[in-house]
């Protein structure tokens, strides 16, 4: 009798120990937790909870870190935009200041009488072109923005391309001629029906063609429309200037400039608009490119059946 | 500014030698900050004492604005770190290895071996044992182990040693993704100057123990790229000049005083003659040249880096 007493008196005594142990875990683990949250709520969502896989409090830590990482993806979008604003900013006031004055140079010229006569009317045209660059330059960003900020309304129908394509380069012509810039252009007398919105449409093909005048010193242009299985494919060749292997990765990213450091003329945006408006259209477009040897670009827009 | 690592006057000596003298580094929340120095320059023992490692022989760390001593086994756990070789088991697999790896320290998820196998390019489901790794394959997963717990700090030892070139630009591709897309602050050592200048924002360099410049890669671009500095008494005139009198367009205008030309073979004399002689006041002129080698050079007194 006396034995089972003692027995089940030190059975307790154990257990009670035992419990005291866990209890003393567990309250460890929930104040480490607890810490680590706190961090987290005051900013740091790069903090985890760390666990073996086999501890009892594993499938919570592991839930909270799924959702930690979760937020804290969303959240580096957002920091990511706010980053590219910032930089945009400061290389926008770079890029609007440097033509400016310039500008204001050839103004302060004329008005002080520095020229006088022909010479005083050229430094009037060099204003006036100029000015004209930064017009050009300030409805880039402006579609740049509108684009980022979802504000753009797209009108996607069906439209047929073929002739809407051949009515726009035929536009490019004279310039094409005016820059001794050979060219070949292959359109099928075909429709081809491709839902599009006219205006990126022409937004898209028009800035392929202006950036291989401005930039790529081609003398010649080729540009071929033609059917790729379920797709209107368009190809853009010319052999200028290309483009460096290590900058083709990056040219479809905003603000990236293959002539770094110097004041090129350009807003670095150009591609960027292109990329983001042949998504918004379901089509794909793609570079291939050797230094030296010329850039080809080729969209693909699917056909309506 | 809060910095995520931060030294004061940290120095180590072993008995007479001077391993690093009076380090203070600066690292901020997530960058990419490159340690660059030659061999024996210091880089590996800072990053011990980083780690907890070795105890400096006076000076401050702090780690998240704690010092570190006193606070290790807090502060630790939150590092990934990779610094000489990491001792696994041979006879095991990589899945293996990590996973005492993973029972010892915890990590963040189910998945955390595979997760990390993957980052670095190894296969999860393989047989293969640890002692027939390529000395690539080890340092990869050395890598994986460094990430396995999904640290908010890596304190990387020369990660791309023994690695081949696809090799180094996944690395290279690891890491930036990780610190953009992450939100991660990543402390590397190297002593190749352009493996640095391609990964990190803000370069280090330490030269026989001393810490000789802490800049910003684009602060060192900056000093580094081919211009000419004019700052004159009106920048719209200068720009003027510069393209009637010289055909020069390449020039950016900081402000209403400074401009500076790109790419011009122009004797700095002849232009600041025609500034002057057009009415412009020049009151300062220099040419700023050199890669960032030859930077690196000079101002470790002609030895180089790498």
């Amino acid at each position: 009798m006396k034995f089972v007493v003692i027995i089940s008196v030190l059975a307790a005594i154990v257990s009670a120990l035992i419990s005291c142990f866990i209890v003393r875990r567990v309250k460890k683990r929930v104040s480490e937790m607890t810490e680590v949250l706190a961090d987290v709520k005051s900013g740091n969502g790069n903090r985890r909870i760390l666990s073996a896989a086999d501890e009892f409090a594993a499938p919570l830590a592991y839930e909270i870190n799924d959702m930690i990482v979760s937020y804290e993806n969303r959240l580096s979008a957002f920091r990511q935009t706010e980053e590219t604003n910032k930089r945009l900013m400061t290389s926008l006031s770079h890029d609007v200041r440097t033509p400016l004055t310039t500008l204001i140079g050839y103004l302060d010229a004329v008005h002080k009488e520095v020229v006088t006569g022909i010479d005083r009317d050229n430094y009037i045209e060099i204003a006036r072109c100029k000015a004209h660059d930064l017009k050009e330059y300030i409805d880039v960003l402006f579609d740049w923005f509108k684009l980022n900020s979802d504000e753009l309304s797209m009108e996607i129908k069906t439209v047929e391309a073929a002739e809407l394509t051949r009515n726009m380069l035929s536009d490019w012509i004279p310039i094409l001629e005016e820059r001794q810039i050979d060219y070949n252009i292959v359109i099928p007398e075909q429709p081809f029906k491709v839902n599009l919105d006219t205006d990126g449409y022409m937004r898209i093909v028009n800035n392929l063609i202006q950036n291989v005048v401005a930039h790529s010193r081609a003398d010649r242009i080729e540009i071929i429309l033609s059917r790729k299985n379920s797709n209107m494919e368009i190809i853009l060749t010319d052999n200028g200037v290309g483009i460096e292997k290590e900058d083709l990765k990056h040219i479809f990213e905003r603000l990236y400039k293959c002539d770094r450091g110097g004041a090129e003329k350009g807003s670095g945006l150009g591609l960027s608009i292109v990329y983001q408006l042949v998504e918004k259209m379901n089509g794909s477009i793609t570079v291939k490119s050797v230094r030296g040897n010329g850039t080809t670009f080729t969209l693909l827009f699917p056909l309506v059946s | 500014m809060d910095y995520i690592i931060e030294t004061e006057n940290l120095t180590k000596k072993y008995g007479a030698v001077i391993s690093v003298a009076d380090l203070s580094l600066h690292v901020e929340k997530g960058k990419i900050y490159g340690l660059l120095g030659r061999n024996g320059a210091g880089k590996t023992t800072t990053m011990k004492m980083l780690l907890g490692l070795t105890r400096p022989t006076s000076g401050v760390i702090r780690i998240w604005g704690k010092a570190l001593w006193g606070n290790e086994k807090k502060l630790l756990p939150r590092i990934g770190s990779l610094i000489e070789a990491p001792g696994f088991y041979p006879n095991l697999t990589a899945a293996e290895n990590l996973h005492i790896f993973a029972t010892l320290r915890g990590v963040p998820g189910r998945h955390a071996i595979k997760d990390a196998l993957d980052l670095v390019s190894l296969p999860y489901k393989d047989q293969k044992l640890f002692s027939e790794y390529s000395l690539g394959m080890k340092q990869r997963l050395a890598i994986a182990l460094a990430i396995m717990h999904d640290p908010e700090l890596l304190i990387l030892d020369e990660p791309i040693n023994g690695l081949d070139p696809i090799g180094i630009a996944e690395v290279r591709l690891l890491l930036r993704r990780l610190c953009e897309k992450g939100g991660k602050t990543i402390f590397i050592s190297s002593h190749i100057l352009s493996e640095v200048s391609l990964l990190a924002d803000v370069i280090g360099i330490i030269d026989k123990g001393i810490l000789l410049e802490e800049e910003s890669l684009a602060q060192l671009e900056q000093k580094s790229s081919k211009y000419i500095h004019f700052t004159v008494s009106d920048t719209a005139q200068a720009a003027r000049i510069l393209e009637q009198s010289f055909q020069e367009k390449q020039f950016t205008i900081r402000d209403d005083h400074n401009i500076q030309l790109y790419h011009s073979a122009l004797p700095v004399t002849k232009i600041v003659s025609v500034f002057v002689e057009n009415g412009l006041e020049v009151s300062e002129a220099h040419t700023c040249e050199g890669s960032l080698e030859e930077h690196f050079k000079r101002i470790t007194g002609g030895e180089g880096i790498a």
